[in-house]
């Protein structure tokens, strides 16, 4: 599950859940929809409680930044620790993503 | 009541000892136009008919003369022909030791005696409908499980063949071993070895976001994009992923993609230049004793963006002298669970290469390693596992 926290100053704050994989799709999928639909120009996705994922998390966070990207909107990842980290530097996606601490 | 229109040539058959009991249920079924019946009245007489005839429908009664209706029912649930025919008990008693047996047995259902219309009709028509559907689910089982065994023979068909890798290995002097193990029916991993001139020898190793039909077919693409490449690109290992990146962005769908070793071996000098792309890393095994170290497989992974700058993937040359092993796999080999309910990540995969270094058994130590994984892996694997070795020997005695 991911499901959209706080929206403030177009500011979305997601919650991705700790299983960050193709049982997600669906909620990030909407829950980045329902942000950019209510105006957002930046996204944070919080990965605090974020203990495993998967190679469909990196495709669904790629195509997020695409569409978010479209509509002037910035994707950042936060809390990024752990398994999560490992993946996303192996992928270089700490690169394509700014990720605050 | 009115029988559905596909149902009216349902072959029906009624075992009962009794001619008035058969005739009932007969009666009461052929008012709603079922018009196909056999009759029995023993249990050997029952078995003939219904292993020569293959009914849609059994009604069985529980007491026959001379045998029971359990009996019959456990002979015809054992045979491959007969075991999938519902088989319904006619029944006197409705004592719950009477139905559990039968349940037990194989039975879907009992009608009560006497026989009221309204339940015959229902029930018939429920289990006429059930069988329907359990042989159309089989025949699309078949049709679909036959489908995956062309399609698993055709990416076979794509991996290496024994041939390849021995003469390969004869031409090259080197020594490969491999496993390829998909968790489903089909794979999205992928290898390949291909000679490219005289000296230099290709390895490919490559993951699929995913797995099973749609990550199999990226990889008979990747196949075909390897293939027809301009080969003095397939000698640039930074040329060859940057043109398999925009091609395979032109081709995957948005959030699909790859992860990839390309190395090319220069089999006289030991000299290998790779490039890595969101890779587990890969290890080098020393023959002089000294320990295993990783390479890097950093990078972005194929397939998302259009152009790969340099910055965006590993790019190195190593040296492997004679007697070293150099070990590349997908991430299954440390992200699968063990008994223990552990993975072996990184440091397990360390741990395990120094182990096999250590070994003094005959076992090379890709067959140490592989016995290892196996031996205490959960199976079914929940994701593709591909290990590949490649160990360089000396040119000249290897031929």
């Amino acid at each position: 599950m991911a499901q959209v926290l706080t929206m403030e100053n177009n500011i979305a704050t997601i919650l991705v859940d700790k299983d960050f994989n193709f049982e997600t799709h669906k909620s990030f999928r909407n829950s980045v929809k329902e942000s950019l639909e209510s105006g957002a120009k930046q996204i944070v996705l919080e990965f605090k409680d974020v203990e495993y994922m998967d190679s469909t998390a990196l495709g669904l966070l790629m195509v997020a930044k695409d569409t978010a990207n479209e509509v002037d909107c910035e994707i950042k990842l936060q809390n990024v620790t752990g398994y999560a980290r490992k993946i996303l530097e192996m992928s270089q996606f700490d690169k394509k993503f700014e990720i605050l601490n | 009541m009115i029988i559905m229109e596909e149902f009216k040539d349902a072959k029906i058959l009624v075992v009962d000892d009794e001619q008035h009991n058969r005739d009932l249920v007969k009666f009461f079924l052929q008012q709603a136009g079922f018009s196909n019946f056999l009759e029995a009245k023993t249990a050997s007489e029952a078995l003939d008919l219904a292993l020569n005839n293959i009914p849609d429908i059994i009604f069985l009664d529980i007491q026959l003369e001379e045998d029971s209706g359990f009996d019959v029912c456990k002979e015809l649930k054992t045979n491959a022909k007969t075991k999938d025919i519902p088989i319904l008990f006619l029944s006197a008693f409705s004592e719950t030791e009477n139905k559990v047996t039968g349940y037990k047995l194989g039975a879907v259902d009992f009608v009560h005696k006497p026989i009221n219309h309204y339940e015959l009709m229902a029930r018939t028509r429920v289990h006429l409908k059930n069988g329907q559907l359990l042989k159309e689910l089989q025949s699309y089982q078949a049709r679909t499980s036959h489908e995956l065994e062309k399609a698993k023979k055709t990416q076979n068909s794509i991996m290496p063949s024994k041939k390849q890798l021995k003469a390969i290995q004869d031409n090259h002097g080197l020594q490969i071993e491999s496993i390829f193990k998909s968790s489903s029916e089909l794979a999205g991993d992928y290898w390949k070895a291909m000679e490219l001139d005289d000296n230099n020898v290709l390895f490919i190793l490559a993951d699929f976001s995913g797995h099973g039909v749609y990550s199999a077919l990226n990889t008979v693409r990747l196949d075909l994009l390897i293939a027809q490449a301009d080969p003095a690109v397939l000698l640039e290992p930074k040329k060859a992923i940057k043109y398999l990146n925009t091609a395979l962005k032109e081709a995957l769908p948005s959030d699909e993609f790859c992860a990839m070793v390309y190395l090319v071996l220069n089999t006289k000098t030991g000299n290998a230049e790779y490039v890595a792309s969101n890779s587990p890393d890969l290890f080098v095994l020393k023959d002089d004793g000294s320990e295993p170290y990783a390479l890097t497989g950093r990078g972005f992974p194929l397939g998302l963006v259009k152009h790969l700058e340099d910055t965006d993937f590993t790019h190195q040359t190593i040296h492997l002298d004679i007697g070293d092993t150099l070990i590349g796999y997908s991430d299954a080999l440390t992200e699968e669970t063990h008994k223990d309910g552990s993975r072996w990540l990184d440091d397990g995969l360390l741990k395990m290469l120094k182990e096999a270094q250590a070994d003094d058994s005959d076992k090379t130590k890709f067959e140490y390693l592989i016995e290892k994984f196996d031996s205490t892996v959960i199976k079914p694997l929940t994701d593709d596992l591909t290990t590949v070795a490649i160990t360089r020997l000396d040119r000249r005695s290897s031929k």
